[in-house]
């Protein structure tokens, strides 16, 4: 016993240096885990402080480069609107107000009724008289909601996982796993959430995001060439007719909403082993210069887990049925 | 100010540097122009460098420790800094019972500096263990070594920025290093 015990004195600075760097990989694994939530985060209250201060300092010599993206923004989306002022918008609108048509023939018979019932006056309401058209009726809500948000705090440097800092968090509406865009394309995803601030993983990091190119060819996208520039879409179909300077787009499987740019093509590689296109896409989001980004939370997100969640348990649930017999 | 002070505040005033202003030094342009890897210095090691040289192992291990995870914490690096760190802090002994002439326990008080131990040994301890550092610290985050020349352009680049900034900080605090303290 005394020579374990003089052992342990002896070899007290190793069994340490081992014990620290045994928690430190615990922590690297945790952290690398595709479910996040690890405590060291820059989303803390104390490091989102300190990095909205250093932001607070550094935005206000961005203002004119901030007051120029802005102005493009307003432009580009002026001019998506007035392409729908004429049209019939119900299909394809995604905007915070709820859309409203108006049911002339349920307004023709409440006005009849209005006439024929001697106890209410048969003078129309101001509502009704304010729209001519009839009864309003919603169709049905936007499916996304945009929450604009400061990026505080950026890295492009990590070879793995790259992380931003916003100054938006839970008390904002901001929830885990929102897929995160700007005026000029996709940014990220949520991964931890605090009071007031939250990380994201940016495109820059080891996960896929499914994207089209022209014409509605899927493929995977993927960052892999260690330059906060590019990106590498794989398996593409082999057929697919794509030229340089075309752009990829998601699609309506990635966490995104479908339609944001991800990049432009400026290298085509062909796979035959595998009948695939390599595409290397230059990304339309320059991330060394992130200022603002919108947190896109999707109304319909929850119903449409649950019913793939609920698919997938009767899928499995059959199998195992099939396996069992 | 007494010794325990100093290396506090010195903790702080290197994580500031190092969060606040040297990792925004990637987001510029000019710092990887086309194809050169992204790199960071990192000079919030000098911490465990400038440790009293009579520190306790033990001490310096559980101190780099609580640099790398506070420095972590602030990058969203998981836990690679503090591997790193303390990888280095176990390193230090080693590398600087050889660099300095005299035994240990005769430099009561004193901080390996370039007043205490001059240029060229400083820079070769602060070098080989900067190294070790940004090794293991590259290591862990890049996980593979399928690009060994990518990792020794970004090794070598961020250790020549690091080592340049460790000199720069010398060199701002030098007034203060020459002052004695007893406690």
């Amino acid at each position: 016993m005394v020579k374990l015990i003089q052992l342990i004195r002896q070899y007290w600075n190793v069994i340490l240096f081992v014990l620290l760097e045994l928690i430190c990989f615990r922590l690297i694994v945790k952290s690398n885990s595709m479910q996040g939530s690890d405590l060291i985060n820059s989303s803390n209250a104390l490091a989102g402080f300190f990095y909205e201060k250093q932001n607070d300092v550094v935005t206000y010599f961005q203002l004119r480069t901030v007051n120029k993206e802005l102005l493009a923004e307003n432009a580009r989306l002026h001019n998506e609107l007035s392409g729908f002022q004429y049209f019939d918008t119900l299909q394809n609108v995604s905007a915070k107000v709820p859309l409203v048509v108006y049911d002339t023939v349920k307004a023709r018979k409440d006005s009849a009724l209005a006439v024929n019932d001697s106890t209410q006056s048969a003078k129309p309401t101001i509502v009704q008289e304010l729209r001519p058209f009839g009864n309003p009726k919603i169709v049905g809500y936007a499916s996304y909601t945009y929450i604009a948000a400061r990026v505080i705090n950026n890295s492009v440097v990590n070879d793995r996982n790259n992380y931003i800092t916003i100054n938006r968090g839970a008390a904002d509406g901001i929830r885990k796993d929102m897929a995160v865009v700007s005026s000029e394309g996709i940014v990220g995803r949520v991964a931890d959430v605090s009071n007031h601030y939250a990380t994201i993983i940016s495109v820059l990091s080891s996960r896929n995001i499914s994207t089209q190119i022209a014409g509605g060819n899927i493929g995977v996208t993927s960052w892999s060439n260690n330059s906060p520039d590019f990106v590498m879409m794989s398996q593409v179909d082999i057929r697919t007719k794509v030229r340089k300077g075309d752009t990829a787009y998601t699609t309506s499987y990635s966490v995104y909403p479908e339609n944001v740019p991800v990049g432009t093509v400026v290298a085509i590689d062909t796979y035959k082993v595998n009948n695939s296109l390599n595409l290397k896409l230059r990304l339309s989001n320059n991330f060394r210069n992130l200022k603002y980004v919108y947190v896109v939370k999707d109304n319909l997100g929850t119903e449409r887990k649950d019913l793939e969640k609920a698919a997938a348990a009767k899928e499995k649930a059959a199998m195992d049925a099939v396996h069992k017999k | 100010m007494s010794i325990y002070l100093r290396n506090f505040l010195r903790f702080l005033a290197l994580i500031g540097i190092q969060v606040l202003l040297l990792n925004k030094l990637s987001l510029r342009w000019w710092t990887s122009p086309n194809g050169f890897p992204t790199f960071t210095p990192f000079v919030y090691p000098l911490f465990i460098l400038l440790l009293p040289i009579s520190t306790p192992v033990w001490f310096v291990l559980i101190s780099g420790f609580g640099l790398g995870l506070t420095v972590d914490m602030f990058m969203n690096t998981g836990g690679i800094h503090a591997a790193a760190c303390v990888f280095m802090a176990f390193a230090r002994m080693a590398v600087l019972k050889p660099i300095l002439p005299r035994k240990i326990y005769e430099y009561k008080n004193l901080s390996p500096s370039v007043k205490t131990m001059n240029w060229t040994p400083f820079m070769t301890y602060s070098s080989i263990l900067l190294f070790l550092h940004h090794l293991a610290y590259l290591l862990l985050d890049i996980w593979s070594l399928h690009a060994p020349l990518y990792l020794v352009i970004k090794l070598l680049a961020s250790l020549v920025t690091s080592l340049l900034f460790v000199a720069l900080y010398s060199l701002l605090f030098s007034n203060s290093i020459n002052t004695q303290y007893k406690d």
